[in-house]
C-alpha cells in the first residue's frame, strides 16, 4: 500500500500499525508485527490507541477511499469493532449537533433561552452588573420588605405546582415512549419472525422440490442399474468343470462324463474353471477342439491354484467363438523349456439358446 | 512490602478466574490448577507479576484474533494459552527465551483449525439454507450502515448523552471539540487541540483513549438496561 494522504502526516510506525489494522500488510510481515506486539505492551498500548483514533477517523469520515474501503472490509469483522465504530459514530453525531449549536449561541445568544446539558458546557459567560454598589446600602420600606416576601412565597408555591405537574406530564411521557418502544421492539420481532418463517417456508418448498426431484432422479438410475446388472449378468457366463468330469489325456481313450454348457446368446464372455489332479506344473494352457476335429480353438487362461491334492485354472474364452456343438477341451501344463504336456482333458456340449 | 502472589491466590483471583475457567468449547475440559500455575511459572518466571503478565497476554492474544477477524477472539485466547499450559503439564520442555514466538506458533494452530472449523460450519449452513446465526457478524456489520434512522442508533445517542454528563465539565468539552470535526479537519483539529493544550498529539490521543475507556463502559450500560 503506498502512503495516501490519510497516513502520509504520520511517523513510520503508525503507518504500519494502520496499515497492519486495515489488513494491508503483506503476511509475513503482518506475523513479524503481531510477535512484536504480543511481546511489547507499550507497542500494544500504541495499537489500541490508534485502533480506536482510526475508528473515530472512519466515523468522522476522514479515510480516504482505499482506507475506508480496507475498513470496512477488513478492520469491521469484529462485532467488538462494529460496537466502537457505532460509539464513535454517535460520538461524533453528538460533537456535530453540540458544534452546530455552540456556534449559534456564539452570533445570537438571546436565540437559545432553554439552556441544555450541551449549553451547560459553555464556559460560564460574565453576568451583566444590574445594581451598584451605592443602590445596595439604600434602605427599603417595610412595605415593600412584605410585598417581596409575598411574591417571593406565590412564585415558590407556583413553582412548585408547576414543578409537580411537569414531573407528573414527564412520567407520562417517559412511560408512553417506554410502551412505544416495546411496541415496537414488538413489531420488529414479530416482523423479523414472519421473514423467518417465511424464509423458512420457501426453503423447505425448495427442498422438497428438490427431494421429489432427486428420488425421481434415484428412481431412473435404480431401473437403469437393474437393466445393467440384468444385462451384466448375461454378459459374462460363469461355469466350473470338477474332477468328475475329467476323461484321458489321450483322445478316444476310456469313458467319461459330458459337461453341458448352455451359453445365452447374448453372453460375452464364458469364465469358465477347470480342475484336474495336482500336477507339477504353476503355467498352463488350454485348447478347445470341436468333436469333429474341423476347428481348433487356443484359450487363455488365468491362474493356477492348488487346493488339497487337486490343481483348478480358469479359462475365460470369448462367448462368440462358441457355436453349439460337442467339444473336447485339452488343459497342458507349461514346462520351463515351454514344451506342453497334457493334464487333463474334458467333454463338452455348449449349447447356444 | 513485599508483595507476593502465590499460585493459589492467582487462581482465586476475581480477573484471573474470569478466563481459565470460562466454558470453553464442549471437547476441552478446563484446566486444571497445576497446569495453570505452571502456565503462570512459564509465562512470568519472576512470580510477583504472572497474573499481570497472563492478563496481558491474553489481552494481546485476543488482539490479535480479532484482527484476524475471528468471531470469538477471547475464547481463542484462553484455548492457546490452555494448550500451551498442558503442553507443559505433560512435560514438554519449553524455552522461556522465546516464549513469545512459541505462543504465537500456537496461536496461529489454533487460528487455523478455527477457520477450517468455520468454513466446515459455513458449508454445514450453506447445506441447511443458512442459519440464522451464521453470519451474524456480517449482519451487523451491514446493519452500521443501514441502521441511520432504525432506534437502535437513537438508543446509544441517548445514553451517550448521558454518560457524557458524568464526566467532569473539561474532559466533556474535550471530548465534544475532538469529535466535533469530520472528514480531514479532523486531524487538523486534533494537531490545533494538542498545540492549545501545549502538549504533543500522542499524548492528547492517550487522554482521549482513557475518555473513550470510560464512556464506553457506561454507554454499554445504558443501552443494555
Amino acid at each position: 500500500m503506498e502512503k495516501t494522504r490519510y497516513t502520509k502526516l504520520r511517523s513510520e510506525d503508525e503507518e504500519n500499525i494502520i496499515r497492519y489494522l486495515l489488513g494491508a500488510l503483506p503476511e509475513a510481515e503482518s506475523d513479524r508485527f503481531e510477535q512484536l506486539y504480543l511481546r511489547d505492551e507499550a507497542l500494544f498500548d500504541q495499537l489500541s490507541e490508534i485502533e480506536d483514533e482510526l475508528i473515530d477517523d472512519y466515523a468522522g469520515g476522514a479515510l480516504d477511499d482505499e482506507n475506508r474501503e480496507r475498513f470496512e472490509q477488513n478492520f469491521l469483522r469484529s462485532p467488538e469493532r462494529c460496537e466502537k465504530t457505532q460509539l464513535a459514530v454517535a460520538m461524533t453525531e453528538h460533537a456535530a449537533a453540540w458544534k452546530v449549536q455552540k456556534e449559534l449561541n456564539a452570533s445570537s445568544p438571546s436565540a437559545m433561552p432553554h439552556s441544555s446539558r450541551i449549553d451547560s458546557i459553555e464556559p460560564n459567560r460574565p453576568q451583566a452588573t444590574v445594581l451598584t454598589f451605592k443602590r445596595w446600602l439604600r434602605p427599603v420600606p417595610a412595605w415593600r420588605e412584605w410585598a417581596a416576601i409575598a411574591a417571593a412565597v406565590l412564585i415558590a408555591v407556583g413553582t412548585a405546582a408547576l414543578w409537580f405537574r411537569n414531573r407528573g406530564l414527564d412520567r407520562q411521557l417517559l412511560a408512553a415512549n417506554v410502551g412505544e418502544s416495546r411496541l415496537r421492539e414488538q413489531t420488529a420481532t414479530q416482523q423479523a419472525r414472519a421473514a423467518q418463517a417465511e424464509s423458512q417456508r420457501d426453503a423447505e418448498r425448495e427442498s422438497s422440490n428438490d427431494l421429489k426431484n432427486q428420488v425421481q432422479a434415484l428412481t431412473e438410475q435404480v431401473h437403469t442399474l437393474a437393466g445393467e446388472a440384468q444385462s451384466v449378468k448375461k454378459i459374462v457366463v460363469s461355469a466350473f468343470i470338477g474332477i468328475e468330469y475329467l476323461a484321458n489325456v489321450t483322445r478316444g481313450i476310456g469313458e467319461s462324463k459330458t459337461k453341458m454348457l448352455a451359453i445365452p446368446l447374448s453372453a460375452r464372455t464364458v469364465r469358465l474353471g477347470v480342475e484336474f489332479p495336482e500336477s507339477r506344473f504353476q503355467n498352463f494352457a488350454a485348447t478347445l477342439l470341436r468333436a469333429d476335429g474341423n476347428s481348433m480353438l487356443p484359450i487363455k487362461t488365468v491362474g493356477g491354484r492348488t487346493r488339497g491334492d487337486k490343481q483348478s485354472v480358469t479359462l475365460i474364452i470369448p462367448a462368440t467363438k462358441l457355436q453349439s456343438g460337442d467339444y473336447d477341451l485339452l488343459v497342458d501344463g507349461i514346462t520351463p523349456q515351454d514344451h506342453r504336456e497334457g493334464v487333463g482333458r474334458y467333454h463338452l456340449t455348449i449349447v447356444r439358446r | 512490602m513485599e508483595y507476593r502472589f502465590s499460585a493459589h491466590f492467582i487462581l482465586k483471583h476475581p480477573l484471573v478466574k474470569r478466563f481459565p475457567r470460562r466454558k470453553m468449547s464442549k471437547e476441552k475440559p478446563q484446566l486444571q490448577d497445576r497446569e495453570f500455575e505452571l502456565l503462570l511459572a512459564w509465562l512470568d518466571p519472576g512470580i510477583e507479576h504472572s497474573a499481570d503478565a497472563y492478563l496481558g497476554v491474553h489481552k494481546r492474544l485476543t488482539s490479535i484474533f480479532i484482527n484476524k477477524g475471528c468471531s470469538a477472539p477471547e475464547e481463542l485466547a484462553d484455548e492457546t494459552l490452555n494448550r500451551v499450559a498442558r503442553q507443559l503439564a505433560d512435560g514438554k520442555k519449553i524455552g522461556t527465551d522465546n516464549r513469545f514466538a512459541y505462543l504465537y506458533g500456537v496461536a496461529k494452530n489454533i487460528r487455523s483449525e478455527y477457520w477450517r472449523r468455520w468454513e466446515n460450519r459455513k458449508r454445514e449452513d450453506l447445506k441447511q439454507e443458512g442459519d440464522p446465526n451464521s453470519f451474524k457478524s456480517l449482519v451487523r456489520i451491514g446493519s452500521i450502515a443501514a441502521s441511520k434512522e432504525t432506534e437502535e442508533r437513537e438508543r446509544p445517542l441517548h445514553c451517550l448523552d448521558e454518560c457524557l454528563s458524568h464526566l467532569p465539565p473539561e474532559s466533556r468539552l474535550l471530548m465534544l471539540e475532538y469529535y466535533s470535526e469530520d472528514k480531514t479537519q479532523k486531524i487538523d483539529t486534533r494537531d490545533r487541540m494538542a498545540n492549545r493544550l501545549g502538549i504533543a498529539s500522542g499524548v492528547l490521543r492517550n487522554r482521549i483513549y482513557k475518555l473513550r475507556n470510560t464512556l464506553r463502559p457506561c454507554v454499554a450500560e445504558c443501552v443494555a438496561r
